[in-house]
């Protein structure tokens, strides 16, 4: 071997290193404490649209606020979901909760008390969180079969109930509290939105439960010979992600005063999206609260951009779903690195 | 220098390999002839591995030059040294559990036919061939290798191995899942693939598999070579003072030294039955600072004990009391609250979230007492990791390290720090000494020695029976489902040929059954 050609692939490494550690750096930056890249790329993204839409009022309050408001139930629903995936799991049904707590909220709401009506809407968000999560546990089932059941069966529940119709909701305070109403200048969405993501990142990062959510899905053997209740987390987590469900319904059926088999029709995949855009490893162990509020605000602000400059629904999806492939290929790329075996390539302090 | 390297089936010359400001390598020379077994031994982290992954062509030493059977190893990539005819059994297992021996042995090398379907006969017929030569059964081929026992696995993953790389083969600890028996079965095989040519290389921690099976022993330490020598001119002492240099004093804990037992025992188990693995009920017991020993041959449901007295695997019946106190195994969570721990023997399986931070590891089996109102005080916890890091004098740059980033000595002072963080009063330890090497392992005796001197009772299971001699107070021998016999460390059997006489008379059949 050549001194030259020891050198060249000396520096062929090097570069590789650089390359990888780079890589590594952003992507700490981004799924780290501070969420800084994403943040980045969301006012960015603001910016960018901002300057091809000046004559728009794009730029205006009212606008910010409306991207806020119509991604609240997402971000509600990303919170959970960031637990679900966290613990290794997969809940493909809470979408379909939506619009059934949301005709269940309005039916109730026409003959009983708004809390009767919340309260039974939240409970089928339980009712179908614990079934899929008892059937994943009790017959160990992987939580993706069992939720894309549950999924079939609540789309034809939804469409049963109503014969397709929509119900219109004049209740004041509960469209008040779930929709349209405000404490001051503050929107109740924003205020919704706001709770949930501190709440859902106070459980995650604080609690024991957070942390046994997160070795379970880091190695649930590891994490039940540690004495982690590893099915109650998962069922915990499942029935968080159907509450979610619940609760997304109500602020939809808040927001369009009416319940329609419609609602929450795409939002399984956007939520998923969200998640993962926030850094929450598909392959578990991994998940941050605060990144899916980012990856489903930068969603809305996609979304909405798109609608202000023209786009049509079929582009919208397109663009959409080009940019949820790239934050994959991100997430899938780092979970390699961090999982390369020792043994070929690792660490030298290893050897 | 070329002349030389022309009749060696691998030679390194001067190899030196620097990571960054770390001298891993210094200047080795390493030979292995045809037709030879050349042991590698050395500390984790002297430089065994390293050395390995360049003669594999996965490193490009800074300095230095590797043939293989006489051809340089240029580039330096596996694709190349596999070319030249070398391979690798490695630790992991590379074997797909699901297909049967005969489509793993050609699994991403078919013979494929004209219309790309894969030639089975052609196939079959080589495969027959290759176990033939090497004195396998043919019957691994047909089976699934799920239903192979560990060792018709090992020498699945050699034949696999072998039929590729026709001048050199690097077998990495391949005894570490194997009982007694297989390990001269699977030996048998080793000096059946070097007289057909092949020079082998053998790294290993067990020193005594050294003496029975190599040619030449190569000693590593700190990225040079201590000793190089045939095995008739020195003896497991020698080797060991060759790997430890200096700090040699730390492997001379012959024993553990303990103040008297107590009365009141830590475990006492009545009856106890687990289905399918022992149905004739077990009786024993473990006092408060003692330490009682399991031998038994791979298979004979050491770890099954184990588990089934943590609530992992469900005990069928029988009565256990734990410190007097009547204890019924329900799940891990539940022996953790009664203060029994498992150190069990998968540790980067079921002893260690290993993609997370030491503390996060250490504050795990005991989350709910660090907690106020469920939240979680970190400030505690790091309190907690520094101690128990301190007491065991865990090597790591901080107790933020991710676990897998630790060498395995250390990984297992981790799980041993789990333990003591639970303040179990009964451990429970499975193979606590496997991939941890001799210095490391010799810590891990003391400290578990000192735990038993406060008190703590502790079952032990290990193969190495050395270890057991060293560390036991008492040995069940444990085979064919019950215990075969209770050893006193007074008493006569209470000596290596013995312990090995009495797993095998019970087991003669039932050795291979895992």
């Amino acid at each position: 071997m050549t001194t030259q050609s020891i050198k060249a692939s000396r520096a062929a490494a090097m570069g590789e290193r650089i390359k990888r550690a780079t890589l590594e750096t952003l992507w700490r930056a981004y799924t780290g404490e501070n969420s800084g890249i994403l943040i980045v790329v969301v006012l960015g993204t603001i910016v960018g649209f901002s300057l091809y839409l000046r004559d728009t009022d794009y730029l205006t309050a009212d606008n910010m606020l409306s991207i806020v408001r119509q991604t609240t139930a997402i971000t509600v629903m990303a919170v959970p979901t960031v637990f679900v995936i966290a613990s290794r799991e997969l809940d493909l049904s809470f979408a379909a909760v939506v619009p059934v707590s949301g005709f269940v909220a309005a039916l109730l709401l026409e003959s009983h008390n708004m809390i009767v009506a919340v309260a039974a809407s939240i409970g089928i968000g339980v009712a179908v969180g614990l079934f899929n999560g008892l059937v994943t546990v009790w017959f160990k089932i992987p939580s993706f079969v069992v939720t894309l059941g549950s999924m079939g069966v609540l789309n034809g529940l939804s469409l049963r109930i109503t014969d397709s119709q929509a119900v219109s909701v004049s209740n004041r305070t509960f469209l008040d509290i779930f929709g349209a109403g405000s404490i001051g200048p503050v929107p109740s969405l924003l205020i919704w939105a706001v709770v949930i993501v501190a709440l859902g990142h106070f459980v995650l990062t604080q609690t024991a439960t957070g942390r046994g959510l997160l070795a379970t899905g880091a190695n649930e053997k590891a994490a039940r010979y540690s004495g982690i209740r590893v099915t109650r987390m998962k069922v915990g987590a499942l029935v968080a992600s159907g509450v979610g469900g619940s609760l997304a319904g109500l602020l939809y059926v808040g927001q369009f005063a009416a319940a329609s088999y419609t609602l929450g029709g795409s939002d399984l995949l956007t939520v998923i999206a969200a998640v993962i855009i926030g850094g929450t490893a598909l392959a578990g162990g991994k998940g941050s609260v605060i990144g899916a509020l980012i990856g489903s605000l930068l969603i809305g602000t996609l979304n909405n951009g798109l609608v202000i400059i023209g786009l049509a629904n079929p582009e919208q999806l397109m663009v959409r779903g080009v940019i949820i492939i790239a934050a994959v290929i991100f997430s899938a790329r780092t979970v390699r690195n961090r999982r390369r075996p020792a043994s070929l390539g690792g660490d030298p302090s290893v050897t | 220098m070329t002349n030389d390297a022309a009749g060696r089936a691998l030679d390194l010359r001067g190899v030196s390999m620097r990571f960054g400001e770390v001298r891993v390598l210094d200047r080795v020379d390493f030979a292995v002839e045809p037709g030879s077994v050349h042991a590698v031994v050395g500390h984790n982290g002297a430089g065994k591995s390293t050395l390995m992954k360049i003669a594999l062509g996965v490193h490009q030493p800074t300095e230095g030059s590797v043939h293989i059977a006489g051809s340089p190893l240029t580039p330096a990539h596996p694709a190349t040294a596999r070319k030249l005819g070398l391979g690798m059994v490695m630790q992991e297992r590379s074997l797909i559990d699901t297909l049967s021996g005969l489509d793993n042995l050609f699994l991403n090398d078919e013979k494929i036919g004209l219309t790309r379907a894969i030639r089975r006969r052609a196939q079959r017929q080589e495969a027959l061939a290759l176990t033939e030569r090497l004195g396998i059964s043919p019957d691994v081929l047909r089976r699934q290798v799920s239903q192979l026992s560990p060792v018709e696995q090992q020498m699945l993953e050699i034949a696999k191995a072998v039929r590729l790389a026709e001048h050199v083969l690097i077998l990495d600890e391949p005894t570490a899942p194997l009982s007694h028996r297989e390990i001269e079965m699977l030996f048998r095989l080793i000096r059946r693939v070097a007289g057909l040519g092949a020079g082998i290389v053998l790294i290993t921690h067990h020193l005594n598999e050294v003496f029975e099976v190599a040619d030449h022993i190569t000693v590593l330490r700190g990225g040079k070579v201590t000793l190089s020598v045939a095995p008739a001119r020195t003896s497991v002492p020698d080797l060991i003072s060759s790997m430890l240099g200096e700090s040699k004093a730390a492997v001379k804990s012959e024993g553990v030294t303990r103040v008297d037992v107590a009365a009141a025992p830590a475990l006492e188990v009545r009856d106890l039955t687990v289905p399918g693995k022992f149905e004739t009920p077990l009786s024993f017991s473990v006092k408060r600072g003692e330490i009682v020993g399991v031998a038994g041959l791979a298979g004979s449901g050491r770890s099954t004990l184990l588990r089934a007295l943590f609530g992992a695997a469900r005990p069928g019946g029988g009565a256990v009391r734990l410190m007097g106190q009547s204890y019924r195994p329900r799940n891990p969570k539940h022996a953790i609250r009664n203060r029994l721990f498992l150190i069990p023997e998968e540790r980067a399986e079921y002893g260690l979230v290993t993609t997370q931070p030491i503390v996060d590891n250490i504050m795990l089996p005991v989350l709910g007492g660090l907690t106020t109102w469920r939240v979680v005080r970190d400030g505690r916890g790091a309190d907690l990791a520094h101690q128990l890091m301190r007491d065991l004098k865990v090597r790591a740059r901080d107790h933020r390290q991710v676990v897998n980033e630790l060498s395995g000595g250390n990984q297992q002072k981790i799980v041993l720090a789990k333990s003591l963080a639970t303040r179990a009063d009964m451990l429970l330890l499975d193979e606590p000494t496997s991939g941890v090497d001799v210095g490391a392992a010799a810590e891990l005796i003391k400290i578990v020695g000192e735990l038993a001197n406060q008190g703590t009772g502790v079952l032990w299971v290990t193969s190495d029976l050395q270890e057991l001699l060293t560390v036991s107070d008492r040995v069940l021998v444990i085979a064919d489902g019950r215990i075969r016999a209770v050893v006193p460390r007074d008493g006569e059997d209470f000596t290596e040929p013995r312990l090995i006489h009495l797993m095998q008379r019970a087991g003669l059949n039932g050795g291979e059954a895992a």
